[in-house]
């Protein structure tokens, strides 16, 4: 049936169903083997070898599952999933075992329609369930007392968002956006305290520090204790390295630059705004008027570009724009015009 | 006379795996089988598509089922997966494409499947004994591709070489598809413990068959 040359050793074998069956049993010699598996390559002799495996696979069953049922799965599959226009090797079929489970993919929509407004209502609704969230608006600060005694003192134009059972979860944890100045109290049991912002993770063990998280970047000024932050890593999935912060010390974290700074500060200057100050220390004007753009929530235009080179220092009292706005322009010699909330220099 | 390795089925019907039987001996005689056969369900499915997949499914089911479970080590995988090459059969109209006879091609298919499978999930964990060096050495010879027969074989042996206590348990498991705390119950032994076992059988497995050079010589094996 066969004559094969093998290694230029003609080597003769008539190829058999019983032969093949040793074959399939694995009680051939290795020579036999090869033999097989070269005559097995050939189309024509496809026909028989499988001829052969499925007797085989008959004959010395391995597993006898249950045809019956599995039938019955077959044809209601069949009957439900009409085969699809010519397109040969291009649509994945639901496999049988999940059909059982789906009646029809137009419940599904139907379902989905109907559900997924409701899923979005529920969890909103469980977002208010689950948190208090404290907003200020611009021009005004806000001093919260959460249960566990810390205080957060939120700047303008800021939202603190609260776990209402904040010691259930294990950890005292909230969500900055804005600025906002922490004292948080030492708690005997819950030792954490986590301060999550869009670009920053603070955890706290008893503390007083400010954080802002404004215009894409994020910075933290720590006024006494001790924290560890870890930079929230944007594009990688894994947590960047977390750095210890010691009092006096600033971390910042900007857009264009992801890496954090660590800078030697005056903690002071950075949370004098609770008593309703604005300290600067050669601080560039044009930083001096975005921190008031955040706090008040208007706009500047300058026209007079040598201006934004300038830099400042000096104390700004910090419950008037209108006396802010006349100070600066006595020191820089201005003239200020004000639309609404646009303040154009001159 | 043959050594059959037969699958003995418990009193309640339920198939065991030979290994946790006896082995008998059967002096059954080979039917001789004649040339193909599938011209009723070739004339069959040019009239009706929907009897003749039926009729398909009745001829190889079951030596399929068979023929995976030697690949899978699973029934359940086993069945879940030759059934779904019959629902891509019948779905996606393979029925018109075949041009060799349809049991070489639900073999083919069933075959290529089951190796794409275990391949995956040995692949999914990651393995403490497959050296680097060994894949690199064993350089891919067309000549050397390992066939499904010594593949299934491999595996067999793999199976039969565990310890008695992990053995049981591994066939318990993956064989029949048995739930840990089922196990756990049945044997009188702790969860973690069956767990151990299982994953034990598992790493055995791939680090073997990794040895053998199946797993990287899988994408050059053609059935």
């Amino acid at each position: 049936m066969c004559l094969i040359d093998i290694r230029s050793r003609t080597i003769e074998m008539i190829i058999t169903k019983e032969i093949l069956f040793e074959y399939f049993f694995g009680r051939v010699t290795t020579v036999q083997k090869e033999v097989i598996e070269e005559w097995k390559k050939k189309p024509e002799n496809e026909d028989f070898f499988f001829a052969c495996l499925e007797e085989w696979e008959n004959s010395y069953p391995q597993h006898r599952p249950n045809e019956a049922a599995a039938l019955e799965r077959y044809k209601r599959f069949m009957l439900e999933m009409p085969p699809q226009a010519r397109q040969p090797n291009k649509i994945k079929v639901q496999p049988l075992n999940t059909i059982q489970r789906k009646p029809s993919q137009w419940y599904w929509m139907a379902a989905a329609a109907v559900l997924l407004p409701l899923i979005f209502m529920s969890l909103w609704q469980v977002e208010y369930f689950y948190y208090q969230t404290y907003t200020t608006q611009f021009g005004e600060t806000k001093t919260i007392i959460l249960a566990d005694q810390s205080q957060v003192v939120l700047n303008a134009h800021s939202t603190l968002k609260v776990p209402r059972d904040m010691f259930a979860a294990g950890a005292r944890e909230v969500w900055l956006t804005g600025e906002g100045f922490f004292n948080i109290a030492k708690h005997p049991i819950h030792q954490k305290f986590l301060v999550h912002t869009d670009k920053l993770d603070i955890e706290v063990l008893g503390t007083k520090f400010n954080v802002s998280d404004r215009r894409g970047s994020a910075r933290i000024v720590l006024e006494e204790g001790k924290v560890k932050v870890t930079p929230v890593a944007v594009d990688a999935p894994e947590r960047e390295e977390a750095l210890v912060m010691h009092p006096g010390e600033s971390i910042e974290v900007t857009s264009a630059r992801r890496a954090p700074v660590k800078k030697y500060v005056k903690p002071e200057l950075y949370t004098a705004w609770r008593e309703n100050k604005l300290i600067f220390e050669q601080t560039p004007l044009f930083e001096v008027l975005q921190t008031i753009e955040d706090y008040y929530g208007i706009q500047f235009v300058v026209e007079d570009s040598s201006l934004s080179k300038e830099q400042f220092t000096g104390v700004l009292p910090n419950n008037d724009l209108g006396v802010i706005l006349k100070s600066l322009s006595r020191t820089y010699g201005f003239t200020i015009y004000r639309e609404e909330q646009t303040v154009r220099l001159q | 006379m043959y050594i059959s390795i037969r699958s003995d089925s418990t009193p309640d019907g339920q198939p065991v795996h030979p290994l946790l039987t006896s082995v008998s001996m059967s002096d059954e005689t080979l039917p001789v089988d004649g040339p193909d056969q599938e011209w009723i369900i070739r004339t069959t499915i040019k009239e009706s598509p929907m009897q003749g997949c039926e009729l398909l499914f009745r001829r190889y089911y079951s030596p399929l089922c068979s023929h995976a479970v030697r690949i899978l080590y699973s029934q359940t995988i086993a069945e879940d997966l030759v059934a779904d090459v019959f629902c891509d059969f019948w779905a996606n109209r393979l029925f018109e494409q075949v041009n060799t006879s349809y049991r070489a091609y639900l073999f083919r298919m069933v075959r290529n499947r089951s190796i794409n499978y275990l391949q995956r999930e040995l692949h999914k964990q990651p393995s403490e004994t497959v050296s680097e060096n060994y894949i690199e050495n064993s350089s891919v010879h067309p000549e050397q591709q390992l066939s499904v027969e010594e593949l299934y074989q491999a595996i067999e042996q793999t199976v039969h070489s565990l310890p008695a206590q992990c053995k049981k348990v591994f066939l318990l498991s993956r064989y029949e598809g048995k739930r840990t705390h089922e196990i756990a119950e049945q044997m009188q032994i702790s969860p973690r413990t069956v767990e151990t076992h299982i994953s034990k059988g598992l790493s055995t497995l791939r680090s073997n068959l990794t040895k053998m050079g199946f797993i990287s010589f899988l994408l050059w094996l053609i059935s």
